[in-house]
Order: structure tokens, then C-alpha cells, then sequence
């Protein structure tokens, strides 16, 4: 903390004077501070002190503030915090930050230009209640509450921090949205003696000053980008923003302090540009925490948050001091508006001479008229120094009643709050209906009077009669206005009694917190001869009206004596107060060791019990494995016995779907044709439609055409082919008939080679000619083939067309229809043509393969002629 | 470390192939009956490696290291945390995930099957970039596959539970050295950077004591800002570009004394402490004692070291998502 000054810091002070503590804090920091009004020198100032200035123009003009860098240092708060800034205004801080023990740290921090990023660097010995991490700016819900938490618990505004945070958050997000931010976003929250502090930091790049003026508007309006920081400056007590250039990161911090003078009169700001910050190593952070770790149950606070009163509440209460500036004590009673709904605030202080209770209630009650002096001292003051004011009922109760309390009070010669319960029972069962009676003999006398209904009078008695139900009507409704009198009195005093308990339970408290200081047997003698020297001074007071310089010094020992135990009592109390605390906070440790404990225990569980799930399912995955290989097993051998009669079966079926699919394809198209609606207006198109199916029929029917055309030639070849068969056979009958004769000759004389040459030589021609015949035989059958290839071709061309077409007439589609009808009977044609062709090749087929086969015989025939002819070397061969 | 009672399978090469890092010890036997050890677990297999067996269509004996089951769960575990939204959710996650590390780990489970698991989900290093590291050094390689892995680990138990998040902090551990892979890369500069692990700031003096040249020195210096540049190239493989910052902190020290920039420790963030413990964490060395007993490892972690890098926190919290044992570190630095 004692980090010596970098620079020399010269400030000019346009204050008029500082306090006692900052005066002191320059001094012992060595830094010269110039009262322009005093010392009239010039210096390179560094920083300007002002105080109660608003408009800042000036002293910027004037100095130079931005071009120099002087920054100004407000030591009140400005009203518009964007001119401040813009003027180079850097340090709100009120003088009455430097009693507290964060304030010279602060000017440390602002004068010195030290900053880290984490809590304990910027602020010292924080201990760190909690840290997080956020990654989506949208989604820290959980971590928030969690925070604000801790802050109930630490006594601070959990509200404030809920705002700060939220507004503080979406302004990061517009500089992100702006490419300035770069997340994640680390916070770290915890305390400092009275103080909480909230921290942010997070990577920034090229920020300037306009990207913090321009949301620190003090306007509030739809645009909340343009109030976001602002509003996040406002709720807390302190506010610190410090850029760190060097390594591209932004530290905000946000401080809430208990010290109400701080809480009411001031909030303190800080802008720093720290180019080259240096840390503290010298106050380390308390502690550190993890969310994985610690995640301790959320409380509801929701009774922390209270609205302010409405004007007309503000405008019956009351402030009812209890003493001087100390921690109030303050009791809640609830109840109703009329009866139940009375809410009766006590606020007064025990060891308090003065002490005041107020019960507020019906807020349209009139107190002044209504309000009960009652003695409530707990160690019997006079009267008039301890008040109880009871705030009850409608101003429209009877003064009757009003005044007979009191006086019953006077009668039994008590107060009205030492008036007992068996006093109340008596006032409910004798004075009311006394109260109620005369009130009701009075009401009587005045309709009397108003009606004339006198005992003299000599009207008929149907009037009176009529008079006299008017009369008891008006009575009920008076007895029953006075009933609900009774009613809320007694509710009154029932409060009061329920007032009277609460102080005596107040005073059991203190009688028990001041136990410790319950004077000895000494001391108490001691106070019995003051009270008989108390009472002696009195005496000689009455009677002399002047005290002797003796009795003077004793008086004056005595109230120094008082005062001294006054103050020891004070000093117990606060060390009671700590103890307290410290047991509060000791047994909320604990209670988090127990649940950290318990957290771990469960997790332990939870991981055994994953453990076993896991093993659980794969038992039960490798059960399933085992049940279905098992069923594949089964299925397989059922398989294996149903093999053919399944597979057939699988056919038939396959084959009965096919032609159920066939059908209802036919039906789908023919639904299509027939359902197509007529669109008129669409000539043109239907026109281009007939052309195109028409040029389509024509290039079916050149097709067929072509097709009849092959199959004539084919026809005509065939017939060729036949007539060359018939050729071959009558050659073959010739040959066969030659073979005859040269079969006898040979038996008849020996064959002569030249025979058998001529033999071969016929052959080899036959060959000839049945391969030529097997060639064209060939060429016949392709042609045919690529005829029908044709055919089908056509035919799925004209198929196809039917599918995609979708004609948009019912004539169109009657047109179509017939076309296709016409090809197909055409098909059907060309088929049966082919069919009759299939069946000519196939006799052609046969008669070839019986030709072969006398080809063969021959060949065989002759090759037996050939061995049986008698081999004779040099014998000249016979001409065929 | 080669395991004791290792378990050798044959491998043929068309199936050793399939792999893009060795998960086990690679041996190959000779027709004399001599074991020759090839591949340590954490090795990118080369191509050429490949080549080369594949025409000879050898057949390796092989021990594998990674648990698949281990790693399938780890798999899977990453796979549900990046399709949770909500915070609590994430953060119930990562602590699953967390809690399954520290369970599997105390057994003797190899601490591969986690790094590559990590580096099945989390790397989107462009493969050459990663080649390229690998033929500079080989231990680089892996010494980067490890680092990444422990940055996972560390970012999960300090409080980072987003997917993307931890996506980066992965790539960014991974390619932290790819600033080293330049021509003068050596020996000189890999143990540089050893010795900086060691005793932090050391690493400069050493070279210079060793007599290490002007341009290995200028590697060793200028390697954060290299990887700076680097990753700036190729900022499109990151869901927050902002982190590529963290390369330039690797080498800063507590005491402001680091390089290239004298950050003091008072600056350092979370995040880039994580980057920084993740790196200082796994050392270019042939061989891992923490391969099988990470949890040991992580707890013994020398206290000297944690006071001279600024990581004192996140290494803290590290310990304590782990388990108590912080406590008895709380002291460090």
C-alpha cells in the first residue's frame, strides 16, 4: 500500500479547503496541492480538485484538461456524468470516503495508476466469497442470483448489485456487438470488512472514451444502450473502471459499502487509462472458490426488497427518533385493516432514554384525534417522555367513547397502558353498554324533537306507529354501527396488548443482553446511595435553589460515573453484537463444510449408482444381443425346412404383388387421363399438345411401317431362303441319287480315286452352300432380333409418352386413348407377325438341322467308299 | 513408458495404417527372432512409415496403451456437453466429466486414452500444420497432444464449461509450439524450452550458456509472437478469436521478467493461465512418468514452478475439482 509515487503529482485545489483526513492523506504521500486562492505560483498541474461543480467547460477551457491530461478529481457528486468525462473528469470521491478504510487505498490506486484483474490485486485483502465465468452474456441467471445471495447475507443491497450486474453486462454485450469486447468474462465478488466489491474483467481492443460516454446518459429513455453504464454507476457506491492498454483488458469494479454516511450522501467514481499498470503483490486474496465445488442452496430474500411508500403513507408517517445514529430496532407486527390487517411498526431503541414506540395502522385514520398518551418507560419515566401511539380505527368513532377510556383509565388511577386485562373486560361489560345507552337516550330525545313526536301530542297513532319503526330502524343501525365500534376497540386493545408483550420480550432481551453488565453488590450500593444523594440534591434544589461546589463535584462525579457505565454498557453490547456475528458466521461455515460434505458423499453415490446403471445396461444390452441371436437361430432353421415350398410360395407372392402394383398403375394412369380438369384459355397449348402427339402417332406408325417393311424382307428372304433349302434338297435328292449309282458301281468294280475326288469336290460345294445358307439363316435371325428390338423400343417409347403426357382434355385423352388402341392392335399385329416368322425359322431351323444331318450321313457314307476303295500307288486317278 | 505386463497382438500393416496416432508400443520381429521397438504411443504414423511396410505387407507386434472403452466414454461425454445450454446444465456436466477423469485416473488407466479422445473431438488443426510440427520433432508432437489434453482438464475444473470454449483452449495448447517449427529449430531450443519448464526463466540462459547460435535463439524468442501470427491466419478455427491472445502469454512469468511482453502476474487472466499450466505442465521428452499415474502427477506439481508462472489460481482450482488435496497447496508461491 505504501507504493511510492511515480510521478510528482502536483493537484490544483479549487475546493477552498479540504478535510482534516485528505489533507492529511497528501501530505503523508508528498504530493503538493495549490489554493490558487492562497499560493498565485503555476505548475504542470496533473490533476485538478474541484467540489460542487456541475459545469465543467470552464475549467477545461481554461486548463486544458484533455490536450494536458489534467484530470479532474470531484470531491462531490456531478450531475452529469458524461460531461464529466468528456471534460477529463476521472475521480468522483467523497472526502467522506477517506474515514472509511478504503478511501486512501482508492486515491492510491487512482494517484499511483496500479490495477490487476483480480479482486485481491485491485482491492486489498478482499476475500473472495465467489467467481464465475461467463461465456453467454444471456445466460447467467443462476450465477447472478447466486451472488446476490451473498451479498444479502453479507448485510448489503442485494438489489443494487442485481442492477449494476444486469445493466453492466448488457452494456459489455453492445461493446462486443461493437467487435470492442471479447469474452469470456471472469467476475469475482467478495468483502472487505464492510465493504462488498463486484469485479469484472474481460479482453477489449480499441476502446475509447466515447464507447463509455455514450452510455452513461442521464436521460432514461427506450434506448437503454444509451443508460446501461449509467445506470450500472448509480446503484453502486463506488464505481472503478480501468482500462489496462498494455495487455488489451478492462477491470470494472463496483463497491457497496454499509456506512450509511457513504450510502446516503455519496457515490464515488474512477476512470482510469492504465497504460502500464503494475500490480500488487502485497495484498493477497483470502480464499479461493469454484461453482463446481461450492453450490450451496438459494434463499428467498424476497423480504429484503421493499418498495418506497406511497405519498399518503408518507405522508401519516412520522419520524420517531429512538436515540442517536445507531442501528434501529425494528419489530414488524402483522395484522388486518379493519380488524386483523393492521400492520404496527415499532421502532425505538431498549437502553435509549427516550424511547418511542409507534404503532401505525387504518391509514385513513386521523391520529390526532385518536391518539392515546400512554407511559411505556421500562424503568418508569415521567410521563411524556416515553409516547405509545396507537394508530387505529375510523375518525368517525364517538367522542363518547374516545373520552370514557380515558376517564375510565383516570378512575381506576392508572395510565392506559397499565391498564390490565381484567380492567378491559370491565370497560367491555360496563362501560360500553353504559356508553351505548346514553348514547341511544340522546338519539331518542333528537328524533323526539325532529319528528314532534311529544308526549302531548294528539296525532293518530298509525303515524306513530310508522314513526316508531322508523325510529327503531334508525336504532338498529346505530347499535350496530356501535357493535363494529366494539369490535375494533377490542381489536385495539387486543394490539396493544400484543404491543405490550412484544416490549416486554424487548425488555427480557435487554434485561438479558445488559446481564453481563449487571452491577455487583458494590455497585449497587453504590447506585442506592447516588439515588439517596439523587434525591438529597433534589431536596436541597426545592429548598435552596443553589448546590453547594461539594455537592457540585459530587454531581458532576456521578454523572461522569453514569456516563462511564453507560459506555461500558454500550461497549458489552458491541462485543455481544460481534459475537454473534461471528457465531452466525461460524455455524454458516460449518453448515457449508456439512454440505460440501454431503455434496461429496452424493456425488460418490451418483457415480456408483452411473457405475451400476452402466453395468445394468450392458447385462441387459447383452441379454438383448443373446435373445436376438437366438431368434435368428430359430428363424433360420424354420428357414431351412420351409426353403422351397417358401421360396415358391415367396414368388407367387412376388408375382401377385407385381401384377397388383401393374394394375393399380394402369388404374392410376387411367384416373389421372380421366380426371384431368379443363383449364380453358389454354388452346395453344393443347394445340401444341395434339401436334406433338400427332407427330408422335406419325413416328409410331412410320415405325410400324418401317417394322412391316423388315418383316416383308425378312418374309421375302426367307422365302428365298426356303427356295434355296428346296435347291439344296433337290441337289441333296440328285446327290443322293448319284451317291446311289456310285454305291452300286462301286460294288459293282472297284472305285476309282477319281470318283471320291468328285465325291469331295461335291462335298466341299454342299459345304459351301449350307454355310452360305447357315450365314443368311444368321443375318435373318439378327435382323428379326433387331426388328423386335424395335418394336419394343417403339413400344416403351410409346408406353413412356402415355405416362408423361398429361393431356388436358377429355378429347384430347378419347384421341390419345385411340391412338394407343390403334398401336397396340398394330402391335398386336406386328407380334402375330412375328410369331408366324418365329415359327417359319423354326421349321427352316429343323429342315437345316436335317439337311446337316444328310450332310453328315453323306460325309460318313463317303468316307467309307474312301476306305473300302482299294489303295493302288501309281494308279492315275478316273476324271469326275 | 513401455508397460510391464504388456499384451502383444499382431497387427498387419493395412490395419496399423487405419490409425493416424500410435496408441500403443510398436514392435517389429526379425526372421532371426529379434524385437525391435518402432512407435511409442502419442506418434503421428507417417505416410512414408506406411509406404515403406506396406510394400513388404509386414505384420507388427503390437501393444496397445489407450482403454477404448475409457476413451469411447470420454467420446461421449464431450458429445452431451456440446448440446447442453443452459449453465446449471453445463456445469452438472463438466462435473461429471471431471469426476469420471479423477475416477478413471486413479486407476492405472493410460493417460492417451484421454488425449485421444480430445484429439478426436477437439482438434481442428489443419492436419499439414500438425505434419509439419511432427517431422520438426516428433516428442514436440506429442508433448503438444498432451499439453492440449491437460488444457481440456484444466479449463473443465475452472469453471470454463462451454464446448466452444474448451474447443479453444484445446487448439490453442495444441498449436502453441507451432511457433518452434521453423528452420533452426534444435536441439538447443527444445531444451530451452525444457529448461524453462523446469525453472522458469531459465531457458535464454541456458542457450546462451550452451553456446547456442543467434538465429536458435531468435526461434526460442520469437516463438510466442510466430504463434501469434500463426493462429491470427487462421483465427476462423476458433468460436472466440479474442483467446488467440493467450499464445502470446506462454512465457510470462510471475515476476514480470517473461517474454515477449514483462506481463506481471497481476495481469494474467483465467483463461490464459490455463493455456500457460496446460503447456508448463508437459515437457519435450521421450518418455511420461505421468502417462499412467496423472492424478499423483498433477498433485506433486513442483510448488517453485507454481510461484514463478503466473498460475497459481487456475492450478489451485485445478487440484480442488480434483479433488481436496488443494489444501495442501494452498501455500504454493
Amino acid at each position: 500500500m505504501d507504493k511510492m509515487v511515480k510521478n510528482q503529482i502536483i493537484i490544483l485545489n479549487l475546493t477552498g479547503g479540504l478535510s482534516v483526513e485528505l489533507s492529511n492523506y497528501f501530505v503523508a504521500k508528498n504530493i503538493l496541492i495549490v489554493d490558487p486562492e492562497v499560493d498565485s505560483s503555476s505548475h504542470e498541474w496533473t490533476h485538478i480538485l474541484t467540489k460542487d461543480m456541475n459545469d465543467f467547460t470552464k475549467v477545461s477551457e481554461l486548463h486544458q484538461t484533455i490536450e494536458k491530461d489534467i484530470r479532474i478529481i470531484s470531491l462531490t457528486p456531478v450531475e452529469d456524468l458524461q460531461h464529466f468525462v468528456v471534460s477529463n473528469g476521472k475521480l468522483i470521491l467523497d472526502e467522506l470516503w477517506m474515514r472509511n478504510s478504503l478511501g486512501a487505498f482508492i486515491l492510491d490506486k487512482f494517484l499511483q495508476e496500479f490495477g490487476g484483474i483480480t479482486l485481491g490485486d485491485n482491492y486489498p485483502t478482499f476475500k473472495e466469497k465467489g467467481s464465475f465465468v461467463i461465456t453467454n452474456p444471456f445466460n447467467t441467471g443462476e450465477y447472478l442470483d447466486r451472488m446476490v445471495q451473498s451479498a444479502y447475507l453479507d448485510g448489503i443491497s442485494g438489489l443494487s448489485i442485481k442492477t449494476f450486474f444486469d445493466h453492466l453486462v448488457m452494456y459489455l454485450t453492445g461493446l462486443k456487438t461493437k467487435g470492442k469486447m471479447g469474452m469470456p468474462i471472469e467476475v469475482t465478488y467478495g468483502y472487505f470488512e464492510d465493504v462488498f466489491g463486484v469485479q469484472l474483467h474481460f479482453f477489449t481492443k480499441d476502446l475509447i472514451l466515447e464507447d463509455v460516454t455514450s452510455s452513461l446518459s442521464s436521460t432514461i429513455s427506450k434506448q437503454a444502450e444509451k443508460y446501461l453504464l449509467n445506470i450500472a454507476v448509480q446503484s453502486s457506491d463506488f464505481f472503478d473502471f480501468t482500462l489496462l492498454r498494455e495487455v488489451n483488458k478492462t477491470v470494472i469494479t463496483g463497491l457497496w459499502t454499509k456506512d450509511e454516511r457513504i450510502k446516503a450522501e455519496n457515490r464515488g467514481l474512477l476512470f482510469n487509462d492504465l497504460s502500464a499498470a503494475a500490480s500488487i503483490t502485497s495484498y493477497p486474496t483470502e480464499g479461493i472458490t469454484s461453482f463446481q465445488v461450492n453450490d450451496p442452496p438459494l434463499n428467498d430474500f424476497s423480504d429484503k426488497v421493499v418498495l418506497p411508500p406511497s405519498p399518503k403513507e408518507e405522508e401519516h408517517k412520522q419520524t420517531i427518533s429512538g436515540g442517536k445514529e445507531e442501528a434501529p430496532f425494528v419489530q414488524t407486527i402483522s395484522g388486518s385493516e379493519t380488524e386483523d390487517e393492521i400492520i404496527n411498526l415499532i421502532k425505538g431503541k431498549i437502553e435509549e432514554e427516550e424511547e418511542v414506540f409507534r404503532i401505525a395502522g387504518n391509514k385513513s385514520f386521523d391520529v390526532e384525534k385518536f391518539a392515546y398518551r400512554v407511559s411505556s418507560g421500562i424503568e418508569g419515566k415521567t410521563k411524556g417522555d416515553d409516547v405509545l401511539k396507537i394508530k387505529s380505527l375510523k375518525s368517525d368513532l364517538p367522542d363518547a367513547i374516545k373520552n370514557s377510556f380515558q376517564e375510565f383509565a383516570l378512575k381506576l388511577n392508572k395510565s392506559v397502558n397499565d391498564i390490565s386485562e381484567s380492567d378491559l373486560e370491565a370497560f367491555k361489560e360496563v362501560e360500553i353498554p353504559r356508553i351505548i345507552k346514553d348514547t341511544t337516550k340522546k338519539i331518542d330525545t333528537k328524533f323526539n324533537i325532529l319528528v314532534g313526536n311529544d308526549k302531548n301530542s294528539t296525532e293518530a297513532p298509525k303515524d306513530n306507529e310508522k314513526l316508531l319503526e322508523l325510529k327503531i330502524t334508525g336504532i338498529n343501525a346505530e347499535n350496530e354501527n356501535l357493535k363494529n365500534k366494539i369490535k375494533t376497540l377490542m381489536t385495539e386493545v387486543k394490539i396493544l396488548k400484543d404491543s405490550k408483550a412484544k416490549m416486554a420480550e424487548i425488555h427480557s432481551k435487554a434485561v438479558q443482553a445488559s446481564a453481563e453488565t449487571q452491577p455487583t453488590m458494590a455497585q449497587q450500593s453504590a447506585a442506592k446511595l447516588d439515588n439517596a444523594f439523587k434525591e438529597q440534591i433534589l431536596e436541597k434544589m426545592n429548598s435552596q435553589k443553589t448546590l453547594s461546589e461539594q455537592d457540585t463535584k459530587k454531581l458532576a462525579a456521578l454523572m461522569e460515573k453514569e456516563a462511564k457505565f453507560l459506555q461500558e454498557s454500550r461497549d458489552h453490547e458491541v462485543q455481544l453484537k460481534k459475537l454473534q456475528i461471528e457465531t452466525s458466521q461460524k455455524e454458516t461455515f460449518v453448515a457449508q463444510e456439512m454440505e460440501k460434505l454431503n455434496r461429496v458423499a452424493k456425488s460418490k453415490d451418483l457415480m456408483i449408482t452411473k457405475a451400476k446403471e452402466g453395468f445394468t445396461k450392458i447385462l441387459e444390452q447383452k441379454d438383448l444381443e443373446i435373445k436376438s441371436i437366438n431368434d435368428k437361430l430359430a428363424a433360420a432353421s424354420k428357414a431351412m425346412a420351409n426353403n422351397q415350398t417358401q421360396n415358391q410360395a415367396q414368388k407367387i407372392r412376388d408375382l401377385e404383388k407385381q401384377i397388383v402394383n401393374h394394375e393399380k398403375m394402369i388404374e392410376i394412369y387411367k384416373s389421372k387421363i380421366g380426371q384431368k380438369p379443363v383449364v380453358k384459355g389454354e388452346d395453344d397449348l393443347l394445340k401444341d399438345d395434339n401436334k406433338r402427339l400427332q407427330l408422335l402417332t406419325n413416328q409410331m406408325k412410320n415405325q410400324l411401317e418401317m417394322a412391316k417393311k423388315e418383316t416383308t424382307k425378312y418374309q421375302e428372304r426367307v422365302a428365298s431362303d426356303a427356295a434355296a433349302i428346296n435347291a439344296l434338297k433337290v441337289d441333296k435328292s440328285k446327290l443322293e441319287q448319284q451317291l446311289k449309282k456310285e454305291a452300286q458301281d462301286i460294288k459293282r468294280e472297284t472305285v476309282s480315286n477319281l470318283n471320291v475326288q468328285q465325291q469331295e469336290q461335291d462335298m466341299k460345294k454342299l459345304k459351301a452352300q449350307y454355310e452360305f445358307l447357315e450365314k443368311q439363316f444368321n443375318e435373318g435371325q439378327q435382323r428379326r432380333k433387331d426388328v423386335e428390338l424395335k418394336l419394343q423400343e417403339a413400344l416403351k417409347g410409346q408406353k413412356k409418352d402415355a405416362i408423361v403426357e398429361e393431356p388436358s382434355t377429355k378429347g384430347k385423352a378419347a384421341h390419345l386413348e385411340a391412338n394407343v388402341r390403334k398401336l397396340t392392335q398394330d402391335l398386336v399385329e406386328t407380334r402375330n407377325q412375328m410369331a408366324e416368322m418365329k415359327k417359319e425359322t423354326n421349321k427352316l431351323r429343323l429342315d437345316k438341322t436335317s439337311l446337316q444331318n444328310q450332310i453328315d450321313k453323306m460325309k460318313k457314307d463317303a468316307e467309307k467308299v474312301k476306305a473300302a476303295a482299294p489303295k493302288t500307288p501309281g494308279t492315275p486317278g478316273k476324271a469326275a | 513408458m513401455k508397460p510391464t505386463n504388456e499384451k502383444i497382438i499382431s497387427l498387419p500393416i493395412k490395419d496399423f495404417a487405419k490409425k493416424i496416432i500410435c496408441d500403443g508400443h510398436l514392435y517389429l520381429r526379425s526372421k532371426e527372432g529379434r524385437k525391435f521397438y518402432l512407435m511409442k504411443p502419442g506418434i503421428m504414423i507417417d505416410e512414408s512409415f506406411i509406404k515403406k511396410h506396406a510394400t513388404n505387407q509386414t505384420v507388427f507386434e503390437y501393444s496397445p496403451v489407450i482403454d477404448d472403452t475409457v476413451a469411447a466414454q470420454f467420446t461421449t461425454q464431450f458429445r452431451e456437453l456440446k448440446y447442453l445450454q443452459f449453465e446449471k446444465d453445463l456445469r452438472l456436466k463438466t462435473q461429471d466429466i471431471v469426476a469420471f477423469f479423477k475416477g478413471t485416473f486413479e486407476r492405472d488407466v493410460h493417460f492417451l486414452s484421454f488425449a485421444m479422445a480430445c484429439y478426436n473431438e477437439f482438434c481442428a488443426l489443419p492436419s499439414e500444420d500438425l505434419k509439419k510440427m511432427h517431422e520438426t520433432d516428433l516428442h514436440l508432437f506429442r508433448k503438444s497432444l498432451y499439453s492440449a489434453a491437460f488444457a481440456v482438464i484444466v479449463g473443465f475444473t475452472n469453471d470454463f464449461y462451454h464446448y466452444p470454449m474448451i474447443k479453444d483452449f484445446y487448439n490453442l495448447t495444441l498449436g502453441l509450439d507451432l511457433g518452434l517449427c521453423e528452420s533452426h529449430y534444435s536441439y538447443f531450443v527444445a531444451e530451452a524450452c525444457n529448461h524453462e519448464n523446469q525453472n522458469p526463466g531459465s531457458g535464454q540462459v541456458w542457450m546462451r550458456g550452451e553456446g547456442a547460435s543467434e538465429m536458435e535463439l531468435n526461434v526460442f524468442l520469437k516463438h510466442p509472437e510466430n504463434g501469434y501470427k500463426y493462429f491470427q491466419e487462421h483465427a476462423e478455427l476458433f468460436a472466440y478469436p479474442e483467446l488467440i491472445e493467450v499464445v502470446l502469454y506462454q512465457h510470462e512469468l510471475s515476476n514480470g521478467k517473461g517474454f515477449p511482453r514483462g506481463i506481471p502476474k497481476g495481469q494474467v487472466s483465467s483463461w490464459e493461465a490455463v493455456v500457460i499450466l496446460a503447456s508448463s505442465l508437459v515437457e519435450i521428452r521421450d518418455e511420461y512418468k505421468f502417462e499412467t499415474e496423472v492424478l499423483s502427477y498433477l498433485f506433486a506439481f513442483e510448488n517453485k514452478k507454481l510461484a514463478d508462472i503466473p498460475v497459481h489460481r487456475v492450478y489451485q482450482k485445478l487440484c480442488m475439482g480434483l479433488g481436496d488435496i488443494f489444501k495442501l497447496k494452498e501455500n504454493a508461491g
